[in-house]
This record gives C-alpha cells, sequence and structure tokens, in this order.
C-alpha cells in the first residue's frame, strides 16, 4: 500500500532517530535497515535521507564522522547524541498518545 | 572498474545537486557522502548482473531528483542569524539613546543634546561594524592572530611610552580623535589569543610539547599582565585575566597547566595588592565602607547606593538630575537608570542583562566548531564581567572603576569594540552549520 508523504515524513526522524539509538551507521545501512523494518512500506528516495540527517546534526541530536577503516570504503558514520534520545523519547511519548487516541476514535480502542 | 564515461553520469549529478547549495565548504564532504551511497547500490546492481550503464541509471533514480536534493541541502545549511542576541543588543543601545536623552535634557547649556546626538553618530558607525563583522568568515583570523595579538602589544607599548595621558590614563592618538586604547584592548586581545591557543592545542602531542605550550601561554599571560599593572588599569587587568583563564580552561588544557596558570593569576594579584598607590587603597577602603567618608573617598558609592534607594519603584522621572553623582553617563550609567525610571525598569534591564549572558553560553554551546566555541567563550566572559561589573558597581558590591556598562554607556571607541565582538559571536553562529564533517578513526561498535 502506498501511504501518504505527510505520514511518512513525520515519522522518518523518529525512524533515523531510533536506529541511530542502536548503533552509529551511515547512510545506506539506514536505508537497508527502514526497508527490512518496515517490510518494505518505506521506500522514499533515498537521496533524501541525507539532508535530514544534516539539519538533524545542526539541531545537535546526531554527530558525523568519517571513518576509514582499512579493507573498507571511508564511511560518513552518524550516532545519536544525549539532546538526540530527549528528543527522541519525547517524540515516542508524543507518538503513544497519538495513536491510542486516534485508535479509540477510530473504535479498535473499544471492547 | 567503472568506464569514465559511466563516471561521468554520477558526475553530473553531483554537480547538479551542489549546484543548488550556495555555500561551496561543503560540497565536497556532500559529494563524497553521496558517492558512496551510490556506489553502494551500484554493488548490489553489478552483483545481481545488471549491466553497467542500467545500473548507474537505476541508482540514481533510486537517489531522487538531484535538484530537489540540492535545495533540501541548502535549506539544512542556510546561514542563521541569532534574532535574539541581535535583540537584547538592540535594546540595551535603544536604553542607552533613551539615558543619554534624559540626562541631556536638563544640561541648560548650548549643547544639551550633544550627548543624545554623539550616542546616535556611534549607533550608526557601531552598526555598520557589525554588519561588516556578520558577514567577515571569522575563520580567516585564525592564521592571523599571532600578528594581530603582537600588533595590539605593540600599540600598547606606544601608547605606554609616548600617549598623551587624559585622566592619567594614556590615551592612542590619532591626531583627530584621542582612543582609550588599553581601556579596549582586552576585547581585541582574547579575541586573538583564541586563535593562537587554539593551534597550540591541535599540535600538541608530544610531552615536551606541553611544556611548550605552558611555557608560551604563560608568556602570554604575562606581558599584557605587565603592560596593565603599570598602566595602571586594575579593571583591564581583571578582564585580561578572566578571559586567558576561561579561554585556557576551554582548549582543554592539563589540569597541571591549570594549576600552574591559576596560581600565576594568583600571585599577580598579591602584588597588585602590594603595589597598589595610596589613592588605590583609599579606594578600596572605602568600597569596603563607604560611610565611613561619605564626602571624601566614599562619596560616588554613597551617592550611588542613596540614588538608587530614593529611586522607588517608578523613579523621580524621564529627565531627572542627578547633579551629585559624576560619571551617570559612563560608568554609573546603571544609577542614573534607576534613579529616573525606578526599580522597576532597573529590574528589567537587569534582567535582560541575565538573559544576555546565559543566551551567549548557549550559543557557544551550539557552535561545534573549537575555534569559534573558543571565541565566543572569551567574548562572552569579557562581556559577562562587563556587565556584572557596571551593575554591582553601582550598588556597592564591588570597588569603583573605569567602567561602562556594554551598549549602554557614553563612549565611542569602547562602543565599537562591543559592536564588533557581537557581530564575531553573530559570524561565528552564522556558520554554525557550514563545517565540513571532521575525520574520526575511532571504531565503531558494530
Amino acid at each position: 500500500m502506498k501511504i501518504s508523504k505527510e505520514l511518512v515524513k513525520g515519522s522518518t526522524v523518529m525512524m533515523i532517530l531510533t536506529l541511530l539509538e542502536r548503533k552509529p551507521m551511515y547512510g545506506y545501512e539506514m536505508i537497508k535497515e527502514i526497508e527490512s523494518n518496515s517490510n518494505g512500506v518505506f521506500t522514499f528516495k533515498e537521496g533524501t535521507l541525507y539532508p535530514i540527517l544534516h539539519t538533524l546534526e545542526a539541531e545537535g541530536w546526531v554527530e558525523a564522522y568519517w571513518c576509514e577503516q582499512e579493507g573498507a570504503r571511508k564511511r560518513k558514520y552518524y550516532r545519536i547524541t544525549d539532546q538526540g534520545k530527549g528528543h527522541l523519547e519525547a517524540k515516542k511519548k508524543e507518538w503513544t498518545t497519538f495513536r491510542s487516541a486516534l485508535d479509540f476514535v477510530l473504535g479498535e480502542g473499544r471492547i | 572498474m567503472i568506464s569514465d564515461r559511466n563516471r561521468a553520469a554520477i558526475e553530473d549529478y553531483l554537480d547538479t545537486v551542489c549546484s543548488q547549495i550556495k555555500n561551496k565548504e561543503i560540497h565536497d564532504d556532500i559529494r563524497c557522502e553521496l558517492n558512496n551511497h551510490i556506489d553502494e547500490i551500484l554493488e548490489d546492481y553489478l552483483a545481481e548482473g545488471i549491466e553497467e550503464s542500467e545500473a548507474i541509471k537505476q541508482s540514481l533514480l533510486h537517489m531522487g531528483d538531484p535538484v530537489h536534493l540540492g535545495k533540501q541541502f541548502w535549506i539544512a545549511h542556510k546561514p542563521k542569524t541569532e534574532w535574539t542576541l541581535l535583540g537584547l543588543v538592540t535594546a540595551f543601545i535603544g536604553m542607552g539613546l533613551l539615558i543619554m536623552y534624559s540626562i541631556g535634557m536638563n544640561q541648560a547649556n548650548h549643547d544639551a543634546m550633544s550627548l543624545f546626538l554623539s550616542k546616535v553618530l556611534t549607533t550608526w558607525i557601531g552598526i555598520i561594524a557589525l554588519a561588516a563583522v556578520f558577514f567577515f568568515d571569522y575563520r580567516k583570523l585564525k592564521t592571523w592572530s599571532p600578528t594581530l595579538f603582537l600588533g595590539t602589544l605593540v600599540i600598547m607599548l606606544l601608547v605606554l611610552l609616548m600617549g598623551p595621558r587624559v585622566n592619567g590614563i594614556p590615551h592612542l592618538d590619532l591626531g583627530f580623535i584621542r582612543i582609550d586604547f588599553i581601556h579596549l584592548s582586552p576585547f581585541c586581545l582574547i579575541v586573538f589569543l583564541a586563535g593562537i591557543l587554539l593551534v597550540d592545542v591541535e599540535k600538541k602531542s608530544e610531552a615536551s610539547g606541553q611544556n611548550k605550550l605552558l611555557a608560551k601561554a604563560l608568556l602570554l599571560l604575562l606581558v599584557p599582565s605587565l603592560f596593565y599593572l603599570i598602566t595602571p588599569s586594575l579593571y583591564s587587568f581583571l578582564l585580561y585575566a578572566v578571559g586567558f583563564f576561561v579561554l585556557f580552561f576551554t582548549s582543554k588544557a592539563s589540569r597541571r597547566q591549570i594549576v600552574i596558570l591559576l596560581s600565576t593569576i594568583f600571585v599577580l594579584i598579591v602584588g597588585l595588592f602590594l603595589t597598589m598607590k595610596p589613592y588605590q587603597i583609599s579606594r578600596l577602603a572605602a568600597f569596603l565602607d563607604p560611610y565611613q567618608d561619605p564626602q571624601g573617598s566614599g562619596y560616588q558609592l554613597v551617592q550611588s547606593i542613596e540614588s538608587i534607594r530614593s529611586a522607588g519603584w517608578l523613579g523621580h522621572g524621564f529627565g531627572a538630575e542627578l547633579k551629585v553623582l559624576p560619571g551617570i553617563q559612563s560608568d554609573f550609567v546603571f544609577t542614573y537608570l534607576v534613579y529616573s525610571q525606578g526599580w522597576l525598569i532597573g529590574g528589567a534591564l537587569a534582567s535582560a542583562v541575565l538573559f544576555f549572558m546565559i543566551r551567549m553560553i548557549r550559543v557557544s554551546q551550539w557552535v561545534r566548531d573549537p575555534y569559534g566555541r573558543m571565541m565566543i567563550n572569551g567574548i562572552a566572559s569579557l562581556f559577562i564581567l562587563c556587565f556584572l561589573y557596571s551593575i554591582l558597581m553601582t550598588v556597592g558590591l564591588l570597588p569603583p572603576a573605569n567602567v561602562a556598562m556594554p551598549f549602554v554607556s557614553h563612549g565611542g571607541s569602547l562602543f565599537l569594540i562591543h559592536m564588533i565582538s557581537v557581530g564575531l559571536i553573530l559570524s561565528i553562529y552564522r556558520r554554525k552549520d557550514l563545517h565540513p564533517t571532521r575525520l574520526n578513526n575511532e571504531s565503531t561498535t558494530s
């Protein structure tokens, strides 16, 4: 099913921060993870991930660094900051409230 | 290996993305990052056995429209303006203009409005200077820092040796204007010092470098201090010592170095007390108990405290006369403000000052460039000290000194230096998101 753009837009930040909370990642890794975790529901243009990451960096929620390991190509990794963790926590709470309220209105919360 | 023709298709794509991003400094960073991603997709396609040129076409399709992408990047990296600091500075200047007008209202001579008009003129010059610094890339100062620092010291020395004295303080005589250069030099020195200390810290790796760094730091502390102590300009010395310490502390110096430096500053202060001139000692004594000699050495303080006390919540009104206290347009501008406008407005200004201080500290935390952050820390510490001193002095909590409240007090060259300093902070904030990412070889947990 195709998901409307607005819905995806609101939740990408949450998804990215959740991924980075597990471990530092580079862009391609994130795309793969999101695709496999969402059963292919979230298939946005991959390039758009990067401006979002750069914005998160400017907000201070993630940190970026280039990592050069032997035998592997030079990659730009992102890791979540403490500030980012706090923001994610707040976002998650907001999402749970929103979801349960919506479920209730739609009737799925009633027994 | 990918053929040159197909490589060119990727380069074209990256060129289109970058053409949308006006700041060229981050182009390389973004190119490299996107190129990586494209290479990764490409490898997957090639592994599936898809023909090369088709694989590249598919990969680029995956990435999305390059123009749209570039625009998104530009939004993320657009220069930003710190409106809060700018707004507060505007409020301070506005307050200063009002006060100058108020003081001028009851000067019954021919140049009744001269205070106000000269404040208007310096405001305009200050705005131009601030704007110029705002658009100037502060990082260009870095390589010039040692030269500029030395240049400032040379001017200080020349002023000390042959500058004409005004109120006992040697001034820089430019022919058409006399500038109290010693008084404004801490701001220059601290700004240039940020560049010097940063280069040292970046270079320090071997243990012998540590001692060299310490020796150099001591020299950088002692030479200007000596100049201030023979001027004598104790307040400038205080500014420089505090600014120096904040800079050195935030440059990630080792604990041993900080201890040595702090004890040096302490020794300097003790030396200062021992070499104090009689009038300075009586000033200090007057500060400890101004009511002991309310007509003599305690006069200023007693008058200031009494004026503030008499103001009440609403003050004596706009244009109120305060004849008994000299220096109400400069050192005791806060006293006059409270005297004429009352405790409410005085409290409002004090709150704005507090907000300004907190905001500068926040801004420095948002800046990731170590050089920029150091510079803001240095400038912020000087501003905080100037503001605190100019307020606390008027209520008798600090000994009277030749202090101007930044942006509010009357005075041309000092105001200009303060405007340039704020311009630097805004220039640093403006470019905070424009830095290429650093290389970091620490292993990732995966």
